[in-house]
């Protein structure tokens, strides 16, 4: 048995989820998409029952990937029975979605959550003429507290109906719903013929029969037919909402919105979160790096040195442990990190507060408000701001904040400006590496929000009640990251790890020293070796300074290099070529295309960034 | 009193408020409006009468605030006819301008309203028209102030605008402004607080509501 529960963002569907599931939650992806949808085991009476978490929508005949991903589901009879939940608090809009599942004709129960929070308002629902109503049974729930969470299942697979309540459309529409009913052969349904005046379906005679009436219908009314819909359901809506609930005026409660929401201290609140997030990922994400990075070193590199093994298989392992060394550096320190915060900021329902103070500023990238926290988090490290970039709205917005974040310097290009520049140059010197990056960012974005194709659509976003997050669900999204990660990034890693150690196995890479030699040597006025420094810094962005002091042979870099030539290899290789994690997560999120054209243009910017700090220091004796 | 005449001069006076927050002098309302000094004068000492109009010891004449729910009935009305003429009868804006100025002291308002309501349905005009966006007068979501409580008169266009309707923002929907960060809006509809961008607050066309 299959049920899905569906329902409008900001409900605690997910909540539901993982009360309902326990552990052994799958995530599966919808071809085509980077929307996600879990999956997991309910028991019922020693019989299994699967549970599916639908993502979150406001309605079943949006042109969203969700929406339309829903909506296939949905018409595909993917589902014995649909839990539809509701928010108590807000039950009239939430009641139009209900209304549109209704339609369908599956068999259904309704789950009304958040009964907590709506008796404190004041807020008194008869769950029984609701039931009678629409047809279908009714349950009260918290599920923060936990109250009636046991009775869904039960309630789901014994007594979910399909629903009697029909929204009563416009004449012209019943008409012309009547009239479509009976043009396919098959005879489509009165949910199918509403979706064909929408334009939307699979059925060609249908949809065309339905264009000639819709076309006529807008005519009529001057507006078009979905929104004519729109009303009519938001009109029964609140029609049922008037029957059903009656409100005991009690105290409205926006409490710390005042403070959070107002230019100031809203401003200075979101910039404190936004610093003190940045300063966890970074020294929490760092700290744990290195303790993984020195484990490995002491525990698994320095034995496989010792135990003198034939040079090629010894090469192999050290390559593969490497490469395990790099993802597991990631993963667990920053990506987990990350997902911490960033469901903590999520489920407290603070994300879309972030999203509206800072809308204006990130207009000016071609961006929206829900962008920043990817932007600022990606100084921490860029894989997992990469991933949450599915997130923010359109495809164009994605593009361009895929290209933006991998850009920003993370905390592995800060060791290499702050052990190469600000180490043998000097402070000054590394935060002028810092405001060139920034300054590129900006420029890319002003350019890239002006030849990435597509219109800037604005945003639109619920603004939830602020909650307390449930730690369990913060934990659990922070452990499915991570699995993510690994799974996409490993292979990758481990490949082009190995890769790289054959290569200077059997002595390319000094043929490839030799051939790059003009480019490094004469453009941008590095030693031969800083090539294979740079090549090492794609696996992990550390490496590239790790590498050129094994390469240089002493830790004091100024001995074989100057420190102009320090100053422009760590500018290469901060702007050059993202990691290879970074790399996986974009062709992943991204596409191969997008991840290519990110590739090059990192190595552009790097080289041509290299190339006039080395055409300006022979002209100009900086240091 | 002729009735032109008189809406005029509010109107002269209006504008000379929100150009220069300042009164006007006899003077200014009658370059604007082309009456003579004199009538002017007759004009404005009949609005005093009737307390439409103060006046103040620097020689100015200012709008009481009777005086400015007139004249912005009047400026209503003039919006409604100008984009009636140059969206739904095609004229020139100059044109449909130079008419609406006449035509707006001799239309009823429920000739107003009921143009208003056939105008409601228009959807012919595409919000990334910026010109548009600046003359189409009626007041959009973007123009509201903090605190503000409106009625939506009509969704324009394309793109979102069925994600706008599944919000809840449908036509005679009661907004409330709750915050304005930038152009950047945080509305109430229907008990759920929303934050918009401003190019989808200049898409939806509101009124006050009563």
């Amino acid at each position: 048995m299959k049920i899905g529960l569906i329902g409008n963002p900001n409900v605690g569907k997910s909540l539901i989820f993982s009360h309902l599931t326990g552990i052994g939650v799958e995530v599966s992806n919808y071809p085509g998409t980077t929307v996600d949808i879990l999956s997991g085991v309910s028991c019922i009476n020693r019989l299994p029952v699967e549970v599916i978490d639908l993502p979150g929508i406001y309605s079943l005949d949006g042109e969203g990937d969700e929406e339309r991903l829903v909506r296939d589901m949905v018409l595909s009879h993917s589902f014995d029975v649909l839990i539809v939940i509701l928010d108590a608090v807000h039950l009239e809009r939430n009641l139009y979605l209900f209304l549109q599942v209704l339609e369908h004709r599956i068999p259904m129960i309704a789950v009304l959550n958040m009964a907590d929070e709506a008796e404190k308002q004041g807020i008194h629902i008869d769950t029984n003429a609701l039931s009678q109503i629409t047809g279908v049974p009714v349950l009260l729930t918290s599920a923060t507290l936990g109250k009636n969470i046991a009775e869904i299942i039960p309630v789901a697979t014994e007594r979910a109906s399909v629903g009697t309540y029909q929204v009563a459309y416009d004449r012209h529409i019943e008409a012309a719903v009547r009239t479509l009913m009976r043009v396919s052969d098959s005879g489509s349904s009165r949910a199918l013929s509403l979706l064909a005046l929408q334009g939307i379906g699979t059925d060609p005679s249908l949809l065309e029969a339905a264009k000639t009436i819709s076309d006529e219908l807008e005519e009529e009314h001057r507006m078009p037919v979905s929104s004519l819909l729109a009303g009519n359901r938001h009109h029964a809506a609140s029609e049922i909402h008037h029957r059903v609930v009656s409100k005991t005026p009690g105290g409205e409660m926006r409490g710390l919105d005042s403070w959070l929401l107002t230019p100031f201290p809203g401003v200075l609140i979101m910039v404190g979160i936004l610093l003190s997030m940045l300063l966890a990922v970074f020294f929490i994400g760092s700290f744990f790096e290195e303790l993984i990075v020195e484990a490995f070193d002491v525990w698994v590199l320095v034995p496989l040195a010792a135990a003198s093994l034939d040079p090629l298989v010894y090469e192999l392992l050290f390559s593969f442990v490497i490469a395990i060394q790099a993802g597991l550096g990631i993963a667990f320190p920053f990506v987990f990190t990350f997902y911490l915060l960033m469901s903590i900021v999520e489920d407290t329902g603070y994300m879309s507060r972030i999203a509206f103070l800072a809308d204006r500023i990130m207009h000016r990238f071609g961006l929206h408000g829900q962008a920043i926290i990817p932007m600022v988090l990606g100084l921490g490290c860029n894989v997992p701001a990469i991933m949450a970039i599915r997130q923010i709205g359109t495809k164009r917005e994605r593009h361009i904040a895929a290209f933006l974040i991998t850009m920003v310097p993370c905390s592995a290009r800060t060791v290499i400006i702050a052990g190469i520049v600000s180490v043998f140059v000097g402070l000054y010197a590394a935060l002028s590496i810092y405001l060139i990056i920034f300054v590129l960012i900006l420029l890319s974005g002003l350019v890239l929000s002006k030849i990435t194709p597509g219109t800037q659509l604005g945003m639109v976003l619920e603004v939830p009640p602020l909650r307390i997050p449930s730690p369990g669900m913060v934990l659990t999204r922070a452990w499915i990251h991570i699995r993510e990660f690994l799974v996409i990034a490993m292979p990758l890693l481990i490949v082009s790890s190995i890769f790289l150690g054959l290569l200077g196995f059997y002595g390319i890479l000094d043929i490839i020293e030799t051939a790059t030699a003009p480019v490094v040597h004469g453009i941008l006025g590095l030693p031969p070796f800083a090539s294979t420094a740079l090549l090492f810094g794609i696996l992990r962005k550390e490496m590239a300074f790790e590498t050129l002091v094994v390469l240089a042979g002493t830790a004091n870099l100024t001995e074989v290099m100057t420190r102009i030539q320090l100053y422009i290899f760590a500018l290469v290789s901060t702007l050059f070529i993202p990691c290879v994690s970074t790399i996986a997560v974009l062709y992943r999120e991204q596409g191969l295309k997008t991840a290519l054209q990110i590739s090059l243009y990192t190595v552009f910017l790097g080289f041509v960034a290299g190339a006039l700090a080395h055409w300006i220091s022979t002209q100009i004796p900086l240091f | 009193m002729d009735v032109a005449e008189r809406e005029d001069t509010l109107l002269s006076l209006m504008r000379q408020a929100r150009l220069t927050g300042q009164g006007g002098k006899p003077a200014d309302i009658a370059c604007h409006t082309s009456l003579s000094d004199k009538q002017v004068q007759e004009i404005l000492s009949e609005l005093m009468e009737k307390g439409e109009v103060t006046y103040q010891d620097d020689g100015t004449y200012h709008l009481s605030p009777s005086g400015i729910q007139a004249a912005e009935t009047i400026m209503r009305r003039h919006r409604v006819l100008e984009t009636f003429l140059q969206e739904m009868l095609g004229m020139d804006h100059e044109l449909a301008h130079a008419q609406a100025c006449t035509m707006e002291h001799h239309t009823s308002d429920d000739t107003i309203n009921r143009l208003r309501r056939f105008l409601r349905g228009n959807r012919d005009c595409p919000v990334t028209c910026p010109g548009h966006v600046r003359r189409c007068g009626l007041k959009s979501l973007a123009d509201c102030a903090h605190g503000e409580v409106v009625r939506i008169d009509a969704v324009r266009g394309c793109g979102r605008g069925g994600r706008l309707a599944d919000l809840g923002l449908i036509p005679g929907e009661k907004v409330t402004v709750k915050q304005r960060m930038a152009d950047t809006l945080l509305i109430q509809v229907k008990d759920c607080d929303i934050a918009i961008s401003p190019e989808i607050a200049r898409s939806v066309l509101v009124e006050v509501a009563q």
